[in-house]
């Protein structure tokens, strides 16, 4: 827009001149501090949410293979070994027999290596036969309580009941970290 | 929005993963269900009981408690359900015809109200059956025939029940005695015989010098859990013999359980007097054996002559065996009988399969045994044909086949064996 009577040397000066005043600016940057923040805060969120994700599906995810594992093999075993098993502790073992071998499950302690550190946790295993136990559960998981209860009435075919449940390792007591989950089942001989 | 959405999308993590761990727990407290009832009928068939049960192991074992099972946020339901089948009991099909004992359907339900206080369900299902004592397992297409009384025949008979499964029930009884004439009786049937334990089929002497008749029995299947007896009698007057007559049975499968007997049998009170074993001849396809099957003969009297054991024919393709085969004879100048058993597999395991002599006379001598198998297994038994008093005049043992196993038998005397491969 033309200014009436104003020479262009002093139009051109004071479109120069228009700005932002202090109000808009200080406005400005509160709008862009507190949007910076609620960023910042959901994204630290889903970061968390993710953490905690993935610990609550470790640990799921043990409980059941352990459990499967467990219960499949009390199918198919000939017999339960009550002398050479431990029934009604927080940590117990199962002697499964086998033609020719035995099968045991249990969850001794382990000591691991987190970040330089020394963490004591119980992990569930498998020894099949002579060869080496293996791992039935991960690093990250502690094994707080492997309970079996051997509820066979007479002389039918065995039957355990077993109960397990772990948490996330978490020694520095992480609040993102701490997942843990029990379950219950119970499986029968079949022979 | 985009609050919103990312607000949404962390609750949303967070409560799948809940619901997750939920499942997973449920369907482990399913499972346990399941097995737990598994264990109650293993324990006991009948409390397997319909209807709506909790579960409770106070006792240091399974067992059915009121109606419902509160576990933490869950509660457990096991539903027992009877199963139906189809008149020819072929198949299952829930809602039909008759009810089959023998089997339930077992439901462990576990209901839970998820984070949104949704009702929530996770149901498996499984089927178990009273497989070890079953009641009543009939899978046929033939019509069920029950006898459950005496039914007398004076004279030779032939009877056709084609198109039926004949079951002779406890009490049940074919009966083709004779006082002195033997007479017979055949059975046919396309389908199925079973003499269930306490029911008989008998052409026996009477008790007064009679001998045994003959029993022709061709069925598809025979089950004799029951007895079968051609025996002969004697009682009066010195003299007089009786005999024991035969049994004949074809089938394509033959099954005689541990309490099964089969039996022709010479049997004598009198002095002076000859009743000899009777005859007993297989042909089956499937045979599998636990009970009896004799020909002795039973002179007790020390007077007795020449008590002759009979003959035990059997041809199958395959032999499951753990009973008693018997051709043994009891008066003092008897002669023990000939089994012969004819198979394409044998199995026995724990099996006694005797002609013995038990004659104290110079003139008793053990009978013959001729298993041929192309692979013979006799493990863990007794095989013998010797005169037992006298030790002197023993039988003789052959056996012929490709392969054998003969761990923990015992052979009295030292057998014949010929190695003979297809």
């Amino acid at each position: 827009m033309k200014i009436e009577n104003c020479p262009d040397f002093v139009e051109s000066k004071l479109k120069i001149i228009t700005g932002f005043t202090l109000v808009e600016l200080i406005i400005y940057l509160s709008l862009v501090s507190l949007i910076a923040v609620v960023s910042i805060s959901f994204v630290w969120n889903i970061v968390n949410a993710r953490i905690k994700n993935e610990a609550n599906q470790e640990v799921e995810q043990n409980l059941r293979f352990g459990l499967e594992k467990i219960t499949q093999a009390i199918r198919e075993a000939d017999d339960v070994s009550a002398m050479d098993s431990i029934f009604n502790v927080s940590s117990g073992k199962l002697t499964l027999k086998y033609p020719g071998k035995d099968i045991i499950f249990d969850a001794p302690v382990k000591i691991i290596n987190i970040n330089g550190q020394d963490v004591e946790i119980h992990k569930l295993r498998i020894k099949d036969g002579d060869s080496d136990p293996k791992d039935l559960t991960s690093n990250k998981i502690d094994i707080i309580n492997f309970k079996l209860t051997n509820l066979t009435r007479g002389l039918e075919p065995k039957n355990i009941k077993i109960n397990l449940t772990i948490k996330h390792v978490n020694p520095t007591q992480n609040l993102r970290w701490a997942a843990e989950i029990s379950s219950e089942t119970a499986s029968s001989i079949r022979k | 929005m985009i609050a919103a959405a990312l607000i949404t999308l962390t609750l949303g993590s967070y409560q799948s993963n809940f619901q997750a761990a939920q499942e997973t727990k449920a369907s482990h407290l399913a499972g346990e269900g399941i097995e737990a009832a598994r264990a109650i009928k293993n324990y006991n068939w009948e409390n397997l009981t319909n209807g709506s049960h909790g579960l409770t192991y106070a006792n240091g074992f399974w067992e059915f408690q009121g109606s419902l099972e509160n576990i933490g946020p869950y509660a457990r339901e096991i539903i027992i359900e009877s199963l139906s089948r189809q008149n020819n009991f072929c198949g299952l099909l829930p809602g039909q015809d008759v009810i089959d004992p023998d089997i339930k359907k077992v439901i462990s339900k576990i209901t839970w109200k998820s984070v949104s206080s949704k009702p929530r369900i996770t149901e498996l299902v499984s089927y178990l059956s009273n497989w070890t004592n079953p009641v009543k397992t009939r899978c046929s297409k033939c019509e069920l025939y029950e006898i459950s009384s005496v039914v007398e025949f004076g004279a030779d008979t032939v009877l056709d029940w084609s198109g039926k499964d004949v079951v002779i029930k406890p009490g049940g009884h074919l009966k083709a005695d004779s006082k002195n004439n033997p007479i017979s009786l055949t059975i046919t049937t396309n389908c199925s015989l079973i003499i269930e334990d306490g029911g008989k089929i008998t052409a026996e002497g009477a008790l007064s010098n009679g001998n045994g008749g003959v029993i022709n029995i061709t069925a598809s299947e025979v089950k004799i859990v029951g007895t079968i007896s051609a025996n002969g009698y004697s009682l009066e007057p010195i003299g007089l013999s009786a005999n024991g007559g035969s049994i004949n049975i074809e089938a394509t499968d033959l099954n005689i359980p541990v309490t099964g007997k089969m039996r022709a049998w010479g049997y004598t009170f009198s002095p002076s007097t000859n009743s000899l074993g009777g005859i007993a001849t297989v042909k089956t396809t499937n045979f599998n054996h636990q009970g009896e099957i004799s020909v002795d003969a039973l002179n007790v009297q020390s007077a007795s002559e020449k008590p002759d054991a009979g003959t035990i024919n059997i041809e199958c393709q395959e032999l499951v065996n753990s009973g008693k085969i018997n051709a043994n004879t009891y008066g003092r100048h008897g002669r023990a009988g000939i089994i012969k058993i004819k198979t394409a597999n044998a199995s026995s395991n724990n099996t006694n399969i005797t002609v013995d002599s038990w004659g104290i006379t110079g003139v008793a001598v053990g009978g013959k045994i001729s298993l041929s198998a192309n692979r013979l297994n006799i493990l863990n038994s007794s095989v013998s044909a010797i005169d037992i008093k006298n030790n002197k005049k023993p039988g003789i043992i052959t056996l012929i086949y490709c392969g054998k196993d003969f761990t923990g038998a015992t052979f009295n005397p030292t057998p014949i064996e010929i190695v003979s491969c297809p």
